[in-house]
């Protein structure tokens, strides 16, 4: 009998469906010196696999202030996000026509480009994250501590515009005839529709856009530049650059698919990447090495496993020099 | 003030905010610990537990608990783990061989510090191939039969033997100088 036979019996055996034969068989194996030896390793494995990642403690306080921020929004969806959902469209369509009249007084007065004051907040706290569709069948994931200011109905917009601070994925339907638009403080992103997403946190230097599919405008002031699927768009507040660059790996979404992806990048882009993934700091004694390059697919985003991976790939120390932070030392590009 | 398992029940229903909390800050860290032996990704363990908790809460109403809250919660992290992994879509029937890693050299005699063997261990399992860790990691849950870990990953019970011997084989490698039946060792080479 092999390994993998005596894992079907004992299983079998677990469930209690293990005829005569069958039970021969076990006893006959688990009594011979090799059954014997398997056995005494299988369940000293097993036990031991017990203790697989026990040095893990995750912060419950944090968690819990996480879950009650959800409690929260789930209260307060009650009533005002059912506009944003899809399913409630179809009752919206049939007063649509009662107030269709009033509304085109409405906007005649206030002007196309508004297409209606009343907006709905959607908010994200800290370690929160929060998926919407809105009345178009766009769908919007929000990160953490972000705002997105939405309007109660896109209807007689002649574009459909949202407002954002912090940072969002959007997955843009199509409409010709109107285009989306979201407004950042400083910047203006306008799409047809595709996917992409936006990171504009008042309190970070840049603003990005880092696009899956399609096509994307992105804008502030007078200077616009267009982006496309696997391009990334940076406007610098501070130099008041906008530029774009590369992004293949669509890396700025790692907090919402849960995998960062290097192909021969540079360790400089690496650790940026990873101190804003998973909110750290590095320093770095030999300042050479962050050229060095490196290409990695790391599914599981965590942390140390990535760091492991550097370590080898680049032959650098890595060590903890306090609460989210690291210092790097040694490397060799190879 | 410590609860029974039925009074939570009943204050789950009166009070649902004060009794998750509680519940909350008695097992959020079990069920993370549990998912996080399977996925050993901090963001995903606590996601998954973030919403049994909160699916607890929502569903207040329909919950329908016969078992100990223990249980109830060990099970749906079970399911829900193994939800998250065939979401992922893991490339299972792949029979790549294993990395062809060696032992430690350690005398056989050697007693071992506890917190050194708590890392050759992690070490050991870390190297299993993603698939590989995670059916072996779920095999230990005892009320799960391969059957049910094939039925919920869709793969077939075949796969899910396959993958839980070659964890225990590589695993009997690498750990081999700390297991406690050294006379034996020689039978490795009689063809496992």
């Amino acid at each position: 009998m092999d390994i993998e036979k005596y894992l079907s019996l004992r299983d079998k055996e677990r469930a209690g469906r293990l005829n005569a034969a069958e039970t021969r068989a076990l006893q006959q194996w688990t009594q011979s010196a090799t059954g014997d030896a398997w056995l005494k390793n299988i369940q000293q494995i097993e036990q031991w696999s017990g203790q697989y990642k026990s040095g893990y403690e995750p912060n419950v306080e944090a968690g819990l202030q996480r879950l009650k921020a959800q409690m929260a929004e789930a209260k307060a969806q009650e009533t005002p996000v059912r506009y944003l959902s899809v399913a409630s469209r179809q009752r919206w369509l049939s007063v649509a026509a009662a107030i269709f009249i009033l509304a085109i007084g409405v906007v005649a007065i206030r002007g196309w480009q508004q297409p209606t004051n009343k907006t709905v907040a959607v908010q994200t706290q800290t370690l929160e994250k929060k998926a919407v569709t809105l009345t178009d069948g766009t769908t919007v994931q929000l990160n953490e501590n972000s705002v997105l200011d939405v309007p109660k109905s896109f209807k007689n917009a002649t574009k459909r515009v949202v407002n954002l601070s912090g940072e969002a994925y959007f997955d843009v339907q199509s409409n010709l005839e109107r285009p989306f638009e979201i407004q950042t403080e400083q910047a203006i992103i306008a799409v047809l529709g595709t996917a992409f997403n936006v990171r504009a946190y008042a309190d970070e230097p840049t603003i990005e856009v880092e696009v899956e599919r399609g096509k994307v405008s992105f804008a502030v002031g007078t200077e616009k530049i267009l982006l496309v699927a696997g391009e990334k768009g940076i406007y610098n507040r501070n130099t008041k650059e906008l530029y774009q660059k590369n992004a293949s790996q669509l890396n700025a979404q790692a907090w919402r698919r849960h995998s960062l992806k290097f192909v021969n990048t540079p360790l400089s882009e690496i650790l940026e990447e990873l101190e804003r993934y998973h909110k750290v700091q590095f320093e770095v004694e030999n300042v050479d090495v962050t050229n060095c390059r490196y290409t990695g697919n790391f599914g599981k985003t965590d942390l140390s496993k990535v760091l492991e991976s550097l370590k080898v790939g680049l032959e650098l120390e890595v060590k903890r020099t306090g609460t989210n932070r690291y210092i790097i030392q040694g490397g060799n590009c190879k | 003030m410590n609860y029974s398992d039925a009074e939570l029940l009943v204050l789950l229903k009166e009070d649902p905010d004060k009794a998750v909390e509680i519940l909350f800050r008695q097992y959020y860290s079990y069920v993370c610990k549990m998912v996080y032996q399977v996925v050993p990704d901090a963001m995903v363990a606590e996601d998954i537990a973030q919403d049994i908790f909160f699916e607890m809460w929502r569903k207040k109403e329909q919950l329908n608990i016969n078992t100990s809250l223990r249980a109830y919660l060990r099970r749906a992290s079970v399911n829900r783990t193994l939800n998250y992994l065939r979401n992922r879509k893991i490339k299972w029937e792949d029979d790549s061989e294993l990395p062809n890693l060696q032992s430690e050299d350690v005398s056989i005699n050697q007693t071992l510090e506890n917190a050194e063997l708590q890392q050759v261990i992690e070490q050991a399992i870390d190297q299993l191939p993603e698939r590989c860790r995670a059916v072996f990691m779920l095999s230990r849950f005892e009320e799960l039969s391969y059957q049910e870990i094939a039925n919920q990953l869709d793969i077939s019970i075949k796969t899910v033997e396959n993958q839980i011997s070659k964890a225990l084989k590589q695993l009997r490698i690498t750990l081999r100088p700390y297991l406690s039946d050294t006379l034996l060792i020689l039978l490795l080479f009689l063809g496992w």
